[in-house]
């Protein structure tokens, strides 16, 4: 399970706790914890997008309905195990990529993307580099193979170490560096011009 | 592939690491050299240096549809209807209600005890009644103070009455240790299968006590444990009043 050292990242999850505002989360989280459903329904609002983004990106916008509401549903069951050592927001998230990791190593989803994607992924290389279409970055990441894009979720996007993503991702700190450089080399040809 | 470009691609795996600035001294130097040379390989770091960037600037995502209803049903709540209202997380705090599903680190077990509490109640005395061939615990009515049932032995009545010294949990500890007292070494014994089925149902409303208890010890001062506390010694002092009643009326 990924435990971020709780250093301030430069744009990872610790970071963008830091701007929310705390009152009234507290008070939602505890109501909430006590059984009080419109206050989850406050947190899940205040949250939701963030964890679909993450999901959306972790395993695609096919399945990034079906993980975000797991991810809400966890944390629900959850609640009472969170102490408030750590912001909210970062509880969540954590709980959000560990449940996504678990998922699709669950569904051994890595081989089929690597399978499936490559093909569209190239189709789609070649048509920007031959009549310069903007393909969105966002469908470009979707489309990496699973495995790199994963760690460039994790890392670039999410500002997980290496460390911490071998552990979740269940694969070597020099797996995850050859992984990232391999999906920011992919991406490069994907930014809009 | 000739050696020049063997050696670029060399360099150019280790751009994401440099860019990282994961890389030792020492290579990070062999490779500032070799970008200064190479201008495959700078282009290539820049649009590297240009994808980290757009990656940490990737905001959040709205989905398509709300997502709550569905959220909502698999917890087992409905939907408060939030939707159309903007997120404000700084309101003031909310509003409690009547807990759904007490999710603390004690809930399942809490929320557990509330559901089995009532329903080993409610099975139990519908097994009771069909036992007792006559008389219904039912037609009593409610004695004030603790709110058990009236037509209770005296000392039973006398330990329901709240008094001012101690909390009402300890109140209804005394009540049910004296309802236990009476129901068990009653003179007119229960069946033996009505006792054991008061007994099985024993066994369930001592645990979610048992878990309330644990709250409490963690959090003492908490105002909705105590009066989860308080209910589940109620119900427990309600249910061995009608078996009081039963045993007094068989």
């Amino acid at each position: 399970m990924i435990e971020p050292n709780g250093k301030p990242r430069e744009h990872g999850p610790d970071a963008r706790a830091e701007g929310q505002p705390s009152t009234g989360v507290e008070a939602d989280v505890r109501a909430a914890t006590f059984g009080d459903a419109e206050a989850f329904e406050r947190l899940y609002r205040a949250h939701v997008s963030r964890v679909y983004g993450l999901a959306c990106r972790m395993a695609g916008s096919e399945r990034a309905d079906e993980l975000t509401q797991d991810v809400f549903v966890r944390a629900w069951e959850k609640l009472g195990t969170f102490r408030g050592e750590s912001a909210f927001s970062s509880w969540l998230y954590r709980l959000a990529v560990n449940l996504m990791c678990s998922r699709l190593r669950a569904l051994k989803l890595q081989r089929e993307r690597e399978i499936a994607n490559e093909i569209p992924l190239a189709a789609a290389r070649a048509r920007h580099d031959s009549i310069e279409i903007r393909l969105d970055f966002e469908v470009a990441l979707e489309q990496l193979p699973n495995g790199a894009r994963e760690v460039f979720v994790l890392h670039d996007v999410e500002g997980y170490k290496h460390r911490e993503i071998a552990e979740q991702l269940d694969i070597t700190a020099g797996t995850s560096k050859s992984q990232l450089h391999r999906a920011r080399m992919i991406l490069r040809r994907h930014l809009e011009r | 592939m000739t050696d020049r470009d063997q050696r670029k691609d060399r360099f150019r795996d280790r751009l994401s690491e440099y860019l990282d600035g994961s890389l030792g001294a020492e290579e990070e130097v062999l490779i500032e050299r070799h970008l200064e040379r190479c201008e495959d390989c700078a282009r290539t770091l820049a649009e590297l240096e240009a994808v980290v960037e757009r990656a940490a600037s990737l905001g959040p995502r709205e989905p398509a549809e709300d997502l709550w209803p569905g959220v909502a049903t698999r917890i087992g709540v409905r939907s408060a209807g939030l939707a159309a209202a903007a997120p404000d997380t700084s309101e003031a705090p909310a509003r409690r209600r009547p807990p759904a599903g007490l999710i603390t680190r004690f809930a399942p077990q809490l929320a557990a005890g509330i559901a089995l509490v009532w329903l080993s109640g409610a099975l139990v005395w519908t097994a009771v009644a069909r036992d007792a061939a006559e008389g219904t615990p039912g037609a009593a009515g409610t004695m004030p103070g603790l709110g058990v049932p009236s037509l209770l032995p005296p000392a039973v009545q006398s330990a329901s009455t709240l008094e001012d010294g101690g909390s009402s949990a300890e109140q209804y500890a005394r009540l049910i240790a004296e309802l236990e007292r009476v129901l068990f070494d009653a003179e007119r014994p229960l069946p033996p299968e009505t006792v054991a089925r008061i007994r099985r149902a024993l066994v369930t409303i001592d645990r979610a006590i048992e878990d309330a208890r644990a709250a409490l010890l963690e959090l003492p001062d908490d105002p909705y444990i105590q009066q989860h506390m308080e209910n589940t010694m109620r119900r427990k002092s309600e249910f061995l009043a009608q078996a009081v009643q039963l045993a007094a009326t068989d």
